[in-house]
């Protein structure tokens, strides 16, 4: 195994492959700090560009956009609040307070540090034990997932306020929303109300919009409206303590790697993914956190 | 005899009660509203056809969730129902909605737009449809100035025409066409 994990690399260590694997990760990133652009279509939108490529270098590209993209959506929840892609909402959580508490460079380094340390560490683990997870994967049904939903379910007890009645209303208008469109068994249109636009459904991202992303724009504008408009959201120069802040991040080796854990964990089962997967890490780390209070205080939890 | 202190913490508390109060109040308001819905679309859901295969029906999820939802939002009511009485009386309660819409006019003028804006969509295309939403929008928020409307002008052109061509030159990605207007 190691002898093709080394050919393979040998392959991947090209010089032309390394820039076009740099112009995918730039790209993914410039396309997942916006919001509602999502890596799924920022790949769609590379796959015709791969056309003229080599294998090596398409496979390359694409995998450089997706890796590119998952750490691009945190530009946008730690500056504007608004989650780039799904997997970045619980970044929104405590890196946006801390941004427009001042800290917009440490809020965006120890993202991105993270998302660094955290993809080595989830890549180390796939090349090891990727066939006997994928074999505990696909051994996973219905009872397994009913279980990892139920479970995905309880984080709604540990986001809530000040207000557990306020947080289960919310959550089961999220679950009210989901049974928008067809029935997953046989497919019958359920409460569309014959509207051509909620024959699908409700698109995952496009609630994630509507919720974070208005509100936080009425915020703004409501803001304005009261005469609070005139300050800038972030200073105009970030200051980025790249060192200092990869320290910090490793300063707490157990959280992540327990996320990044969680990660490979959730990611490895069909259907699951870094939506899920970023709010039950988000839910472990403030669990063991000794300053659980430190939330949305614009300060880590660890 | 209460000293000057002591009045102004008295006042300070009524008016912190009242002011939780016409929270309180708020939140009744969408509760009922929530409830209300909630209720209207279980029962919706429960007329769902049922099918041999699957006794249950597609609707007893759905039928489920806002039945719970109802009953959520009936405890959240009654909650603050009894919060409004400990926090006392609700003075000034029209002002107060005054004042609140006044503070959001522009918020509501936006909404506003957002729907006239997707009931356009469809008739004159995406790119004057959005050109024409992003500069009143901008407007609205920045004001009216010869800086403004230059700086409007120009992220509207970008963000409507800039990115149909974008996307339609590059990426061969179509954006929606409208009948009378083709942009």
């Amino acid at each position: 195994m190691l002898d093709a994990f080394l050919a393979g690399a040998h392959q991947v260590f090209a010089f032309d492959t390394l820039i076009y694997m740099l112009i995918g990760s730039v790209a993914g990133i410039v396309a997942a700090a916006i919001p509602g652009f999502t890596v799924t279509m920022a790949i769609i939108l590379t796959l015709p560009l791969t056309f003229a490529m080599g294998p090596l270098q398409g496979v390359s590209v694409m995998l450089s956009v997706y890796v590119g993209g998952y750490t691009g959506g945190l530009i946008s929840a730690a500056l504007l609040g608004i989650p780039g892609t799904p997997s970045s909402v619980a970044t929104t959580f405590d890196a946006y307070p801390m941004a427009r508490k001042g800290e917009p460079g440490r809020a965006l380094s120890l993202g991105i540090w993270s998302s660094f340390f955290g993809t080595v560490i989830s890549t180390i683990v796939l090349i090891v034990a990727a066939p006997p997870l994928a074999l505990i994967a696909v051994k996973l049904g219905p009872w397994e997932y009913f279980a990892l939903i139920v479970f995905a379910l309880t984080i709604v007890a540990s986001l809530v306020g000040n207000s557990l009645l306020r947080g289960l209303i919310a959550g089961v208008i999220g679950l009210g929303l989901a049974t928008v469109g067809p029935d997953p068994m046989m497919g019958r249109p359920r409460l569309t109300f014959d509207a051509d636009m909620l024959m699908a459904g409700l698109p995952f991202l496009v609630v994630l919009i509507g919720i974070f992303a208005i509100s936080q724009l009425m915020g703004e504008v409501e803001d304005h409206g009261k005469g609070k408009g005139t300050d800038a959201l972030i200073p105009d120069v970030i200051e980025f303590k790249t060192w200092a802040v990869m320290r910090e991040v490793l300063m707490h080796p157990v959280n992540l790697v327990r996320s990044s854990l969680v990660g490979v964990f959730i990611g490895a089962l069909p259907g699951a993914g870094g939506s899920i997967a970023n709010l039950l890490a988000y839910d472990q780390a403030k669990r063991s956190s000794k300053n659980p209070k430190n939330l949305a205080k614009a300060r880590p939890m660890v | 005899m209460m000293s000057p202190n002591g009045k102004s913490a008295a006042a300070d508390a009524s008016a912190s009660a009242a002011m939780r109060a016409k929270t309180e109040l708020a939140r009744l308001i969408s509760y009922v509203v929530f409830g209300l819905g909630s209720v209207y679309l279980s029962v919706r859901a429960g007329q769902l056809p049922t099918s041999r295969w699957e006794p249950l029906g597609a609707g007893s999820f759905p039928k489920l969730v806002f039945a719970v939802l109802a009953v959520l939002c009936l405890i959240a009511a009654v909650r603050a129902v009894v919060d409004i009485r400990k926090g006392g009386k609700l003075d000034g309660l029209g002002s107060a909605f005054c004042q609140w819409i006044k503070v959001r006019r522009v918020s509501f003028a936006i909404f506003g737009l957002l729907v006239v804006y997707l009931l356009a969509l469809p008739v004159v295309g995406f790119s004057l449809a959005t050109f024409v939403f992003l500069m009143i929008a901008q407007l609205l928020i920045a004001g009216i100035s010869k800086k403004t409307i230059i700086q409007s002008l120009i992220a509207a052109l970008i963000f409507s025409v800039g990115l149909n061509m974008l996307f339609a030159e590059v990426f061969n990605v179509f954006l929606p066409r409208g009948v009378l207007f083709a942009g």
